[in-house]
């Protein structure tokens, strides 16, 4: 065995900066994703005439193309957030949840009625509001459905959800709610609306989901997101060596159903409309999907996944018209049958033994000792990013 | 309570299974920095006790004192807080950390930093240091970085240990630490169990159901049987009792409540 196995100094903590560039030149894309959008995508004929080349290039980002590919973004944004929340439950504390289109739902509601002509908030507040309201729907329901497991909490959920559902169609609330027929149109300030500023909206809902990642991963890489996913693993041992399960969940539902409620206000912000849809279980089952597409128990993979239906769904929905759902659907099932762990999942998994093979190749030409090929290959298990259950 | 060096105490603590009596009315006392080893065949209600006295199961009746202090009703997960560890004789790992994480989260489970939800969990040093130090000392180290459920068998056995020597307990329940194991990897992990009665600060209670193993290392055993005990003493007067031989070569079906040791 070599000094590096045995000093803690470089056991626990590898150096954090080069995991970090594959996210920053994400970012860094998806800055300027709209000023490269414009350049080519956009609509030459929608510049003025004897503009300067700074407002043409603003112009050209507002239109054609470029303007629908930062609207497929924005969605790919709130979904992205939305499924990232749904992982912090599903793939990160192993909690199956049926209801989190609650969350999403709610949110949406609570800032068009919020802002909509009956109380006229100004948007800060509605969007503080939200928040709020997220917090404590997602604090009761926690503490009323995290005392069963498994399906049974599935089964709570889901009547907790189909529950706000009924809600949003009830008649009686048709002044606020609209009912079945939802709110369209309602009063989304002039500088943030996302038909004329689309770009602005853009960097709205980028800043918003870089904060939820980083607070996602905040989450899960410290103290208390660690006994998540111990949870996840085993509940019992986690129990046995002194942690009080139950409070770790509900911090784990809190921060999901936060997270979830922020995405559907973002939603209806954007779509300037909700409808009782967005609190339906389709919504949860369609989140479920991206997670599980891209990788659950990863912040990488709920992204991925929303990127993928939301590409796969307009892409299909152009070559194949109504019956898009079916191809869809038959894809779905064979990326559950040869990715059983997600994209992101498989390939990290893949990664793994790649290193791990050639950790056992340096070995065998005598180059690195056993305890260094195995400390190696696994370091990156243990960022809190990994998928479970793979062997 | 009234004794003193008396660490563990049940009164007449009994566990029903529907019409099952799994553990019948048994009365215990445990010294303190004691190896004290339960033995019994096999259905003698060997880990339903411990399962009683870790709180993963509720007693149907009678008491348990943990110091003097009746801890009879507590919550499982305070049973780590009061300085009580518990092995399991089915491995009970956290298979997707590291070994390294299953030994530092045991670690932090006892520090006052579980909800410090806004920094990175490698911050707390010192959780990493104790681990590594466990780690070190049931020789482990070189498999840090492995997730536990690739270890091979009799690793994983020595991690269960290594999770319960994390929180620092004064009362390590050990329930057949051995389970499973190839004969020529026991000597191994007994060791480590001589070597933690060694230091003379711990109290370790084992159950085992191979008596041999025992007879060595531990310094008092009782013998359960049919959820009673049987016989109680020093390995050599267990050895020599009558009642004990009968009971493993099967020959004694009676009820036993007369029976002294």
């Amino acid at each position: 065995m070599t000094s590096s196995t045995t000093n803690i100094e470089d056991a626990p903590l590898k150096k954090a900066w080069p995991q970090w560039w594959p996210y920053l030149a994400v970012l860094a894309f998806l800055i300027l994703f709209p000023f490269l959008a414009g350049l080519t995508i956009g609509d030459p004929s929608a510049v003025e005439p004897g503009a300067g080349w700074l407002t043409a290039v603003a112009q050209r980002t507002e239109s054609g193309y470029a303007k629908f590919w930062q609207g497929m973004l924005i969605q790919i944004f709130i979904w992205g957030i939305f499924a990232l929340s749904y992982d912090l439950l599903l793939g990160f504390t192993g909690i199956l949840s049926f209801g989190h289109a609650m969350f999403f739902g709610t949110g949406a509601y609570a800032v068009a009625i919020l802002i909509d002509k009956h109380v006229s908030w100004p948007l800060g507040w509605a969007l503080a509001a939200v928040i709020l309201i997220s917090l404590m729907q997602s604090i009761i329901f926690g503490v009323l459905s995290l005392r069963v497991k498994g399906v049974y909490l599935a089964m709570v959920t889901l009547a907790f959800a189909e529950m706000f559902f009924i809600l949003s169609e009830a008649g009686d609330f048709r002044k606020y709610t609209g009912a079945d027929d939802g709110l369209h149109g309602f009063p989304v300030p002039d500088y943030l609306s996302a038909a004329d500023h689309r770009t602005r909206f853009y960097y709205l809902a980028l800043i918003f989901f870089v904060i939820v990642f980083l607070a996602a991963r905040r989450l899960v890489n410290s103290p208390p997101g660690r006994v998540m996913i111990a949870t996840r693993d085993n509940e019992h041992r986690a129990t046995t060596i002194g942690f009080d399960t139950f409070r770790y969940k509900l911090i784990a539902f809190v921060a999901a159903g936060v997270f979830a409620g922020l995405a559907g206000a973002l939603s209806a912000l954007y779509n300037v409309s909700i409808t009782p849809a967005l609190l339906s279980t389709d919504r949860t089952i369609d989140v479920l999907a991206m997670t599980i597409i891209g990788g659950v128990g990863t912040l990488v993979g709920p992204i991925t996944g929303a990127v993928i239906v939301q590409l796969l769904g307009y892409w299909l929905e152009r070559w194949f018209g109504s019956s898009w759902t079916l191809i869809y659907g038959i894809i779905f099932m064979l990326i559950v049958v040869f990715l059983p762990y997600g994209i992101i999942g498989t390939l990290r998994a893949r990664s793994l033994r790649l290193k791990e093979g050639w950790g056992r190749w340096l070995k065998l030409l005598g180059i690195k000792s056993e305890g260094d090929a195995a400390f190696a290959s696994h370091t990156e298990m243990d960022n809190g990013d990994q998928p479970p259950g793979q062997s | 309570m009234e004794e003193q060096g008396i660490i563990l105490k049940t009164k007449n603590l009994r566990k029903e299974f529907g019409g099952l009596v799994a553990v019948k009315d048994v009365n215990l006392e445990v010294r303190e920095h004691r190896l004290h080893s339960i033995i019994g065949p096999n259905g003698a209600g060997k880990t339903t006790f411990f399962n009683l006295l870790s709180a993963s199961l509720d007693p149907t009746r009678g008491k348990i004192f943990f110091k003097g202090k009746d801890i009879t009703r507590t919550p499982a997960h305070q049973i780590a807080h009061l300085g009580i560890g518990r092995s399991f004789q089915i491995t009970n790992l956290f298979p997707n950390l590291t070994v390294l994480e299953n030994v530092r989260l045991a670690a932090q489970s006892l520090g006052e930093d579980n909800f410090k939800f806004w920094r990175d969990h490698q911050h707390f040093f010192r959780y990493q240091e104790q681990a590594w130090d466990i780690l070190t000392q049931v020789d482990m180290t070189s498999e840090a970085n492995l997730p536990a459920r690739v270890l091979p068998h009799g690793s994983q056995r020595k991690l269960e240990l290594a999770i319960i020597l994390a929180s620092d307990p004064e009362l390590l329940l050990l329930d057949e630490p051995t389970a499973g194991m190839a004969r020529e990897e026991i000597p191994m992990l007994m060791n480590v169990i001589t070597n933690i009665k060694e230091l003379g600060t711990k109290t370790i209670m084992l159950v085992e159901h191979k008596m041999d193993l025992v007879m060595n290392v531990s310094d008092w055993i009782t013998v359960m049987h049919h959820g009673q005990v049987l016989a109680e003493g020093t390995p050599e007067e267990i050895s020599a009792n009558q009642n004990v031989q009968a009971a493993y070569l099967g020959e004694l079906y009676s009820d036993f409540s007369e029976v002294k040791s």
